[in-house]
Formats: structure tokens, C-alpha cells, sequence
């Protein structure tokens, strides 16, 4: 595995920012999406609907003036949490006793993206649990690498891979990390962090962390900046 | 050239009640719909009709079951990611109870046999494209006569082929009706056929004078097929018969046949008129003129896609679903302001005014 930090002429053009690039203004937008997504999961109880749970975090957002997104609101329940980002989700799943449900949501206020995701179980399913612990656990691992040795955004979902399976889980290799910035990032690069072949510089960069069972139908994922210890 | 419907204003129109939506596999869905009232609507299998949701944007599907006359309907739809009824399907909207105007049917890829006694009748079906060629077998398998009945269906894998057992279930039936998956990207050991239906079907059957063609599915396959079939195995090109299953969304800008226009106001320079097919958004019209994108891929949740209306055409706009309008409020939108993603432009909007920021 390379771990060595590879220069790389397309670095400064990948990770340019906007007119309107604001660090600190970027990190309130992340303490708020991060606030949002315990809100949004706060409200949701088992035996609800899928759709109806979109649909009262949209509400949540809008109370908090942080219903406009770069993506859509993305709350996955049961099975549906095995879907990639962008993928439907099958209609009228019901969050069970036992289950794990992910939320998903990139608000943009103003002119800075947030973007974060986490999940959550409900009852004592304790395989569940672990799943979704191990996607913030595997997400700190890559982080803790991307932090003491500098390596590149693709060493670090190789990384990733390797978490993953140690722990007994599939890394959806789809939801591979990718630039934030003032809105909209995708005037700059709409690559995957795990195509980037240099190392990934702090607050630029999403790292997400998407893992299913290998044969069962549910998963978890976890995602946030690319920062320092002290902001978690 | 695949047909598409004619605008819904011309249509009739009829209400119909979604009874029943099941995942038929990962992404598609059966819908099953009863009329309200009216006549019946009846069909000719192989037909298509025009389903339009609640904000006018209209689409077309093939029946999947017999015609039985009795105002019921059965589509197999295949949901794409940011399609706009896709996304409707996939939302609480799209529940059973919900209304929908049904128009048609329309179109005439329907059951013909074969011009040559004992030359075989070839369908040719991709993914969804199944559900036209479903209905047809249904319908006439039993009575097909003698001619021999070759059914070709593709998909990328197993999954994709989701009334496998069905077809295989006929074939043990009637002995000159034959069954062929093709799967593009088995990723399970698979014993069967691999590649492209039309090249399948063209090794197995390398002589097709005197046959008959009938394909549906993706545009590609279509076209694939039509010329392979015509260039290698002699078929005449007018025993070939397709519906593409064109998107209507997203289809490309028609260069000579559009039949609409959409009249842009720029902020410093003269107002454009340009061309835009019916069924697409107004932001499909934009980005395909290089004029405005949309960030969330349509999906109601950027606002970058957020035009003014002119005031003389507001009120011949569909008011917002919900969840425009909450984006719009979220927004502090004016009355005047709407979401360009949201706006299906159909033959009422002919001519339509708005103004980019
Ligand atoms: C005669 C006929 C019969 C049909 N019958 C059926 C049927 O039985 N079952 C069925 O499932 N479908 C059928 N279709 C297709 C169907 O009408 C719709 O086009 C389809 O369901 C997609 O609708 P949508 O609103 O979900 O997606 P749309 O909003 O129309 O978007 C289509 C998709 O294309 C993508 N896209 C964006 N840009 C492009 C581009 N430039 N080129 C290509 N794709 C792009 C979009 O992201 C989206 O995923 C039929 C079509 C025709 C013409
Ligand atoms: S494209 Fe995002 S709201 Fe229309």
C-alpha cells in the first residue's frame, strides 16, 4: 500500500476554493449539519415510514433555515441502507424494533456546503450496533492515517478497504469521499477523494465511510470533514 | 424513429387510482392502477399509454397484462435515480390511493405474425422492455398458430431478468414458443447466454427473411438490433417493429422536430428563443442551451435552478408540489419565482417566458 505522499501537479487545481471561501463560516456549517442529523434522528421512531421520516426532516432543515442542499436529504431505514447515494430507495419500508437507519444531508447556508451522514439503531440488534459504531470507528482509523501519514485520498480508501473487511464488512467503494467548499463544489472537482493521488489537505475534503454486511441486508455510514482530533 | 405520445392537452384523459406498488427487483416497480370512472380504457397489447402525475409531467409505459376491459392496469417501471417520476414513485406521494390521468393508448408495435408461413416471430426485449412483449405473449401464445415464437430477453444480470421463471414456465408449455436470457454482466456463475440480445438472437438465428421483428426496450438495443438484423440475417426492415423506450426527460434536444419554445430573459443581453422538447423540464432546456445547471440533479433541493416566470404566464403553471414549495419558501421566494427542475414543458407552455437571475 502506498502511504508516501505523492505530489501532485493537479493538487492546487483540485483543491481551489471559490470567491467566497470562508474556513470558519465552513466549520459552523458543520457544527450545524452535525446538530441536525442528532435532531433529525432524535425524532424518528420505529414503526415509521421511510418517506415519512424524509419528509419530517425536511421540515427539521427548514425550521432551521437549512432546507436548501447541494443533495438531497437522504434518511435510509432497514434494507435501504445498502443503497448507494443516489439510488431510490424501496418504497414503504417500516423502521423495525431491531433496525439500523443512516441519515444523510449536505445543507448549504448561504454560500457554504455542509455535508455529513451518520446512523443509528434502534433496540439491542447487537450485530447492528456494531455496524454502525464500526463506520465511525473505520472512519477515525482513516482519518488517524490521513493525520500522522499524510497519505494520499487513494491509500486512504485502500486503507479503508482493508478496515472494512478486518472488521467483516464490504466498503461501498461508490461513496469514496469528495471536495467541499463554497457552494457549489462541483464548479471545482467532482472527484472522489479516493481518486486523489496527493494527500488530501484539512477542511477541503468529506471522507465517507459506507459499509454493508456481506450477506445481510443492511449497512451504516458515517461521513465528515478531514480534520484534526480536537473537532471530534 | 421511436414514437413518442402526443401532448396530454390533446389526449383524453382519464382517472385512474394506484392500487398497489411492489418491487418487482432492485429497481423496478409493478404498479397496479384501477379506472375511477369513464368508459373502460381499452388497449391493444404491445400499445403504450401516457401516466400523468399530479404536477403535469406526463409519461409513457406499455401495459405488462392482457387487456381484459375492465378499467385495470398493470406497468412494470423501471426507476431511475433522479428521474423525475421515478423519484415521484419513490416518494410518500407515490403511494397506493394516490390519483393519476392516464391518456391513450397510443402507438401500433403490436402482435403481427410472421408474412411467411413457418418463419418465426422474434421478440426482442431489454429490461423493462419486457412488459409490452409480456402482455402480447399473454394475449396470443396460445393462439400463435404454428409459427415459432423466439423470445430474446436481456438485462446486465440475473436480477434484471425478474419474470425469468415465468417465461421459462410457457416455453415447458407450448412447445414453438422459446425462451433466451442474455445477461451483458453476469457476476454469479450463469450457465446461460451472455452479450447482446440481437447478437444472440442473430447466431441463433442466422435467416430472417420472411420473419418478423418485434423489439422494446433501451433506444440502443433498438437500433443495434434494426440494423443488425436487417444487414446479417436478411430481415426485411419494414417486418422490423420497436417501441424505444425513449426518456422523455432527458432526451436529447431534437434538432428538426422540437415543437416547443421556451422564450429566455437574460439579465444583460437579448432575449433567446429556444427549441425544447415536449416531456422535459424547463432545466433541461436550459443546460442543453449551456444557459443555467442544476447542482442537486433535479431533485428540488439546490435552488440553483430557480428562474422568474412572466407574469403573463404564472397562471398557466401547475402550482408547486410540496416540495418545491418548500424550497422556494426556504428560499424567500417571490410569487413569481419557480424551480426550473419542477416545470414539465408540454404543448400549454408553448411559448413560455422566463427570466434567469
Ligand atoms: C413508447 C414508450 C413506452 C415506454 N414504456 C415503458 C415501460 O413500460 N416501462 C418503463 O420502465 N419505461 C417505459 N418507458 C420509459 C418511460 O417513459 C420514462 O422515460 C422512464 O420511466 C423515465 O422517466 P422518469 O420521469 O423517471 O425519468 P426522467 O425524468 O425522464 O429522466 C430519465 C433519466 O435519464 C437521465 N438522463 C439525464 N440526461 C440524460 C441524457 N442526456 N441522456 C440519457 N439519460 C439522461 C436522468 O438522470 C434520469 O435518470 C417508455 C417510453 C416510451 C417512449
Ligand atoms: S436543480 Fe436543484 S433545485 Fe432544481
Amino acid at each position: 500500500m502506498t502511504t508516501q505522499a505523492i505530489s501532485s501537479p493537479d493538487q492546487a487545481r483540485l483543491e481551489g476554493v471559490g470567491p467566497a471561501f470562508d474556513p470558519e463560516r465552513l466549520l459552523h456549517v458543520r457544527t450545524l449539519t452535525r446538530q441536525a442529523i442528532q435532531r433529525i434522528a432524535a425524532a424518528i421512531q420505529p414503526g415509521m415510514f421511510e418517506e415519512d421520516a424524509v419528509e419530517m426532516a425536511r421540515d427539521l432543515l427548514a425550521e432551521a433555515g437549512m432546507l436548501r442542499g447541494w443533495h438531497d436529504v437522504y434518511v435510509r431505514f432497514g434494507s435501504n441502507t445498502t443503497k448507494t447515494f443516489g439510488a431510490p430507495s424501496d418504497p414503504g419500508v417500516v423502521l423495525g424494533e431491531d433496525d439500523l437507519f443512516f441519515i444523510d444531508i449536505g445543507p448549504v447556508l448561504q454560500d457554504w456546503e455542509g455535508d455529513g451522514g451518520d446512523s443509528f439503531v434502534t433496540g439491542r440488534d447487537p450485530d447492528k450496533a456494531r455496524c454502525a459504531a464500526d463506520a465511525r470507528a473505520i472512519f477515525h482509523e482513516v482519518r488517524h492515517k490521513w493525520l500522522s501519514e499524510r497519505a494520499t485520498g487513494r491509500a486512504l480508501y485502500d486503507y479503508a478497504v482493508s478496515c472494512a473487511a478486518a472488521r467483516g464488512w464490504v466498503l461501498n467503494m461508490d461513496l469514496s469521499g469528495h471536495r467541499i467548499a463554497d457552494f457549489p463544489h462541483a464548479a471545482i472537482h467532482e472527484g472522489p477523494l479516493a481518486g486523489a493521488d496527493f494527500p488530501p489537505s484539512r477542511l477541503l475534503w468529506v471522507l465517507e465511510i459506507h459499509i454493508r454486511h456481506p450477506s445481510e441486508a443492511y449497512g451504516a455510514f458515517f461521513e465528515d470533514l478531514l480534520l484534526e482530533d480536537s473537532y471530534f | 424513429m421511436p414514437r413518442t405520445a402526443p401532448p396530454p392537452d390533446q389526449a383524453r384523459l382519464q382517472p385512474f387510482r394506484l392500487e398497489a406498488l411492489t418491487p418487482l427487483n432492485h429497481e423496478v416497480l409493478r404498479l397496479e392502477l384501477s379506472q375511477i370512472d369513464g368508459p373502460p380504457l381499452t388497449y391493444r397489447e404491445g400499445q403504450f399509454v401516457t401516466v400523468r402525475l399530479p404536477d403535469g409531467t406526463a409519461r409513457s409505459y406499455s401495459p405488462a397484462a392482457a387487456c381484459q376491459g375492465d378499467g385495470r392496469l398493470e406497468l412494470h417501471i423501471r426507476t431511475l435515480p433522479g428521474g423525475r417520476f421515478s423519484t415521484w414513485l419513490r416518494s410518500d406521494a407515490g403511494r397506493s390511493g394516490a390519483l393519476l390521468d392516464i391518456g391513450g393508448p397510443y402507438g401500433d408495435c403490436v402482435w403481427t405474425p410472421p408474412a411467411t408461413a413457418g418463419a418465426p416471430l422474434l421478440l426482442l426485449a431489454t429490461g423493462t422492455g419486457i412488459a409490452p412483449i409480456r402482455a402480447m405473449l399473454v394475449r396470443h401464445l396460445a393462439g400463435a398458430g404454428r409459427h415459432p415464437v423466439h423470445l430474446y430477453w436481456g438485462g446486465l444480470d440475473q436480477p434484471d431478468l425478474y419474470l425469468s421463471e415465468e417465461f421459462a414456465a410457457l416455453a415447458h408449455r407450448h412447445a414453438h414458443f422459446r425462451y433466451t436470457p442474455v445477461l451483458a454482466a453476469a457476476t454469479e456463475p450463469w450457465r446461460g447466454r451472455r452479450g447482446y440480445v440481437q447478437a444472440a438472437a442473430a447466431d441463433d438465428l442466422p435467416r430472417l427473411d420472411g420473419a418478423r421483428v418485434i423489439a422494446c426496450g433501451s433506444p440502443a438495443m433498438v437500433d443495434a438490433a434494426r440494423t443488425l438484423l436487417v444487414a446479417a440475417c436478411g430481415l426485411a426492415p419494414d417486418a422490423f417493429h420497436a417501441d424505444a423506450f425513449v426518456a422523455q426527460g432527458a432526451a436529447p434536444m431534437p434538432s428538426g422536430d422540437a415543437s416547443l419554445s421556451l422564450e429566455v430573459g437574460l439579465p444583460q443581453a437579448p432575449a433567446r428563443r429556444l427549441a425544447a422538447p415536449p416531456g422535459g423540464t424547463v432545466l433541461n432546456t436550459l443546460a442543453a442551451a449551456g444557459l443555467l445547471q442544476g447542482v442537486c440533479g433535479g431533485q428540488a433541493a439546490c435552488g440553483t435552478c430557480r428562474i422568474g416566470i412572466a407574469p403573463a404566464w404564472r397562471a398557466a403553471l401547475p402550482p408547486p408540489g410540496r416540495k418545491e414549495a418548500r424550497l422556494l419558501a426556504a428560499l424567500g421566494s417571490g410569487p413569481e419565482q419557480r424551480l426550473a427542475c419542477q416545470i414539465c414543458l408540454e404543448a400549454p407552455l408553448d411559448g413560455l417566458r422566463i427570466e434567469l437571475p
